[in-house]
């Protein structure tokens, strides 16, 4: 096998073929079984709330007087024409696109940079995970104490070297920019795990193996690292899609939506909904109405990353 | 099982289950807040002494957390005993509250408390619950800055600030180099309802029919404040930026701030690096402040009603009350009419936020504890916002809110049974 | 030069954790105060003595431990045997279960309080710390981290071992499970995280104080109009470090090159 040939994965993921003979019907099973701790807790704690969340959607609850109306699918066409939703899932759709490629791009840069396990980067791993334990309340108030345009650091620092000011929360794209960047800020480390898990699935002798054939490292990188990594870099797009789309307690504490609802995403309008407005059918509806949308995509990216045929 | 032996076992069961039920344990959700939830204990504690029969068992919620807390408890079918709640939530659970009227004389129960207060837990007939402690919204300043810039404040009365005046005196402060920011003013409804209610305004009409009635005081409302925040008399950071005004106060770079004696406690007993005061608002066509406060109420579906409305009764005493609020110090006002609670070292700050509770009419309240003023405050919020930054004009903003606000009001009235 | 490199940039990185590290020493007053009071003799312990002053740290922490480790490890363990049935195995329905799965990840917890709160209620599971434990163990992102990793297992190895005679549990205990061994560990310190921070099943399944966990004793100095800032966020340095802890526990099982080593050629 020459070695500055992507390395090919189509013996990896063919997976097995079960016998079909009856005789082997107990064979069969296993694959069932080792799936039933997972789909047992998920069916009763996720799926049933799910199917009784679909049927809170059809009603209108008044959570004032404890009363509900059969309503249908009202409240799914009242979304349809719902200019506030609208504008939450576009919103979102921006927030996603910014935040899934930089979270790739810089989870994979600091996985490659720390794969050596000498003291120095140890210590850098724990470093960049740490964000990913700070609570929501922590994380919003450093950030948004280090942007405050009267005060913060950032600012400070910006009036400081002659730049102008930027207002961080205050103006609509600058607060959509800082909300990314707290993001990915926040998420890195949860990423940067992930990859660090792939990367010590490659063997290191073919890593020397390249070096001896004179390969540098950015060849070494794409012709090795990269499609070794596929598994892993579908995951993270996926997962980091998947949380873009649910993403809310950070934002609602370090912009509330704002300013004037340009940072509101989907989810805080599920929340407003549900909490604020308390019409809890129509919170529980948005959900249901995104959850087939965001599930296409992630099938998308499966395709795209050219996955065997998943469906 | 067979029908009948099974009968005998429920019975059995019943009876063996109401002999044991001697020692009640009431389940009580307090809020989340160093100044109060210890002394809130302390004195649930001396109640359990004095009726030995009674448990409690305490919960401490955090406040942006009560009402999806709350409801879960209440749509799950598990409703507590006692919940501690605000001014902002009382009127959400006025048809699910216990009404206190039918264990005591409610006329009787009401007239101990001022009828600034009474709005926020009544609801037609119904008592809803019993309120602990008062708030008012209040002004603060820097000593230190007012003093270097030669500003003096009202002393009294008779020298309450203009609106005007309010500008010029922030904007002469704000001349100082060490003056980095005007008035630090919470962006939330309920402190920007202050400018409202000065200028004569108000969210509902008393009908409760139409949203914004007086469209002139609204739209003053509306330009003052927009010219605050233009001229960064109100700095960014606070609206749009919705940084929390007590952080910003602090700094000892702010002029004044636009909030509530609330604050007080921690900034007397935390301390400052600089000396502060407080003053009275200033007056637009009238003089208004905001009043506030929060309430123990029970729920009709409460497993021990009984129980919690005998304990809700016990601190709806005079003297309980006074006994609460001086212990903890003296920073949260009393809600009652007639009672001389000793405010302590306070006394100075709230007196003249106790001026200008007193200068406040009555329908304040009324219109503050509106449920329908609740449920939009978001999408208020976001409009007052809008009209605060300039993007929208003030008569664009005053046609946003009468719409929402009116489609609100008819679907709520048509809710009503 | 390398290892500067990273340590520099992690650094700056770190900046806001260095603020909030530098305010929890400090005087809740001069917290905010501009400009900021850099002088050592701004020092102060009082923050650290208010958190344990705040409540029963010590139970609280413990309930946390509690619930964290044990979570952590139903959802190891669930996740790779689920991993193992997705990645290596062909039958009927499989691409459907994935994503459905993958579906239970899309429903925010804040929209179905109240129905995941009736089905706890039915299994007697409300304000019991199980109630914690369990129903966030199936979490879909660790099967499909397993999925994936275990995808990258040659099929080889499994071949050989059934040859052998092997039953399917004897390969998931003997092969997959110590070669899932990086990612398990990824697994197993992220949902360690997970748990640890987990605010919002706490909030709806606890009722009782000494079934607290840290999380909800540290939102709790989120008051209703003032915050606790100095005690805030000292609390937070201390509940950070045990997770921490785990983290530098576990990483060291990111060994390279294991899987590739026992497939010659």
């Amino acid at each position: 096998m020459n070695i500055l040939q992507p390395v090919s994965r189509a013996n990896q993921t063919q997976g097995f073929k079960v016998p079909t003979d009856l005789k082997q019907i107990g064979f069969r099973l296993t694959p069932y079984l080792f799936l039933l701790p997972t789909l047992g807790m998920l069916t009763a704690f996720s799926l049933v709330p799910l199917l009784y969340g679909f049927w809170m959607s059809l009603h209108n609850i008044n959570v004032l007087h404890g009363r509900s109306e059969f309503i249908g699918l009202q409240n799914y066409f009242n979304l349809l024409h719902d200019p506030k939703f609208g504008l939450s899932l576009l919103n979102t759709a921006g927030y996603t696109l910014a935040v899934v490629p930089s979270i790739v791009v810089v989870s994979l840069a600091i996985a490659i940079f720390l794969r050596k396990s000498t003291p120095a980067r140890l210590f850098a791993r724990v470093g960049f995970y740490i964000p990913f334990v700070l609570s929501p309340v922590v994380v919003a108030t450093s950030w948004k104490w280090l942007l405050n345009e009267d005060l913060g650091v950032v600012d400070g620092f910006l009036k400081w070297a002659g730049i102008a000011t930027v207002p961080w929360l205050t103006d609509d794209t600058a607060a959509r920019i800082s909300v990314v960047v707290t993001t990915v800020w926040n998420l890195v480390g949860f990423y940067m795990l992930m990859v660090l898990a792939g990367l010590s699935q490659i063997n290191d002798e073919l890593y020397d193996a390249a070096r001896i054939a004179g390969a540098n490292p950015w060849q070494r990188f794409w012709r090795i690292t990269l499609p070794m990594l596929r598994p892993t870099l579908l995951l993270i797009v996926v997962l980091a899609t998947i949380h873009a789309t649910q993403a809310f307690e950070t934002i609602l504490l370090l912009t509330d939506g704002g300013p004037a609802n340009a940072t509101r995403l989907v989810v805080q309008n599920m929340y407003d909904s549900a909490f604020v407005r308390l019409e809890p059918g129509y919170g529980v509806a948005q959900s249901i109405l995104l959850l087939p949308l965001i599930l296409f995509i992630a099938w998308l990216q499966m395709r795209l990353f050219r996955e065997e045929k998943i469906i | 099982m067979e029908p009948s032996l099974f009968r005998l076992l429920l019975v059995a069961g019943l009876s063996f289950l109401a002999g044991t039920a001697q020692a009640r344990t009431l389940n009580i959700l307090l809020l989340a807040n160093a100044s109060t939830q210890d002394v809130i204990q302390k004195l649930i504690h001396e109640y359990k002494q004095q009726n030995p029969e009674t448990d409690f068992n305490i919960s401490i919620v955090q406040s942006n957390s009560i009402t999806a807390k709350l409801n879960t408890l209440v749509t799950g079918g598990q409703p507590p005993d006692i919940v501690e709640i605000t001014t902002a939530y009382i009127q959400n659970y006025a048809a699910q509250a216990l009404d206190l009227g039918k264990y005591t004389n409610s006329q009787e129960l009401l007239q101990r408390y001022m009828p600034s207060y009474r709005p926020f837990f009544t609801s037609g007939n119904k008592v809803l619950g019993v309120p602990i402690e008062a708030t008012a919204n209040g002004l603060f300043y820097n000593k230190r800055l007012f003093q270097k810039a030669r500003v003096q404040v009202p002393r009294n009365e008779s020298e309450v600030w203009t609106w005007d005046q309010f500008k010029q005196a922030v904007a002469t402060v704000m001349r100082l180099p060490e003056c980095r920011m005007g008035v630090a003013y919470d962006c939330s409804v309920q402190r920007w309802s202050n400018l409202l209610y000065q200028a004569g305004g108000r969210w509902i009409s008393a009908d409760g029919r139409s949203f914004v009635p007086e469209k002139i005081a609204t739209e003053q409302a509306l330009i003052f404040f927009r010219s605050l925040v233009a001229t960064k008399l109100v700095p960014t950071s606070a609206w749009p930026g919705k940084t929390d005004a007590g952080q910003l106060f602090k700094t000892g770079v702010a002029a004044m701030m636009w909030s509530g004696n609330w604050q007080l406690k921690s900034l007397v007993d935390g301390g400052t690096a600089f000396e502060f005061g407080t003053t009275y608002f200033p007056k637009g066509a009238i003089r208004a402040t905001c009043p506030g406060g929060e309430f123990f109420f029970s729920f009709e579906n409460s497993p021990n009603k009984d129980d919690a409305a005998k304990f809700l009764l016990w601190w709806a005493q005079p003297e309980i009350t006074q006994h609460y609020l001086e212990s903890l110090g003296g920073s949260l006002l009393s809600p009652m009419s007639n009672l001389k609670v000793n405010y302590g070292k306070y006394t100075q700050y709230l007196a003249p936020m106790l001026s200008d509770l007193n200068a406040t009419p009555d329908w304040v309240s009324v219109d503050l504890a509106r449920p329908a003023l609740n449920l939009l405050q978001n999408d208020i919020l976001n409009e007052l916002i809008l009209s605060a930054s300039g993007r929208e004009s003030a008569k664009q903003t005053i046609l946003n809110l009468d719409r929402l606000g009116s489609e609100a009001l008819r679907s709520s009235s048509q809710a009503q049974r | 030069m390398h290892d500067v490199a990273a340590v520099v940039v992690c650094l700056i990185f770190l900046g806001p954790v260095l603020w909030v590290a530098y305010s929890a020493f400090r005087p809740s007053r001069d917290l905010f105060t501009f400009p900021p009071n850099l002088s050592l003799n701004g020092f102060s312990l009082q923050n650290f003595q208010a958190v344990f002053a705040s409540g029963d740290v010590a139970r609280y922490a413990f309930n946390s431990l509690l619930v964290a480790a044990i979570s952590s490890l139903i959802t190891i363990i669930a996740s790779s045997m689920a991993g193992f049935a997705l990645a290596k195995f062909k039958f009927p329905g499989r691409n459907l279960i994935f994503m459905v799965i993958l579906a239970a990840l899309l429903i925010p917890l804040q929209v179905l309080m109240v129905p995941v709160f009736l089905v706890l209620k039915t299994l007697g599971w409300v304000n019991q710390l199980i109630g914690i434990i369990v129903p966030p163990a199936a979490t879909p992102t660790g099967t499909f981290m397993m999925r994936q990793f275990i995808r990258g297992i040659p099929d080889e190895l499994i071949e050989a071992a059934r040859l052998d005679g092997a039953s399917d549990w004897k390969i998931y205990r003997h092969i997959i499970l110590p070669l899932c061994a990086p990612m398990s560990a990824a697994l197993g310190i992220i949902s360690f995280t997970w748990r640890w921070n987990d605010y919002l099943w706490p909030l709806i399944v606890v009722n009782n104080q000494d079934k607290f966990t840290l999380q909800l004793s540290l939102a709790n100095l989120v008051g209703t109009n003032t915050v606790e800032w100095g005690t805030l966020l000292a609390y937070a340095i201390l509940v950070l470090i045990p997770v921490l802890i785990v983290f530098l526990l576990f990483q060291r099982l990111f060994l390279k090159g294991q899987v590739g080593a026992a497939v010659k050629g």
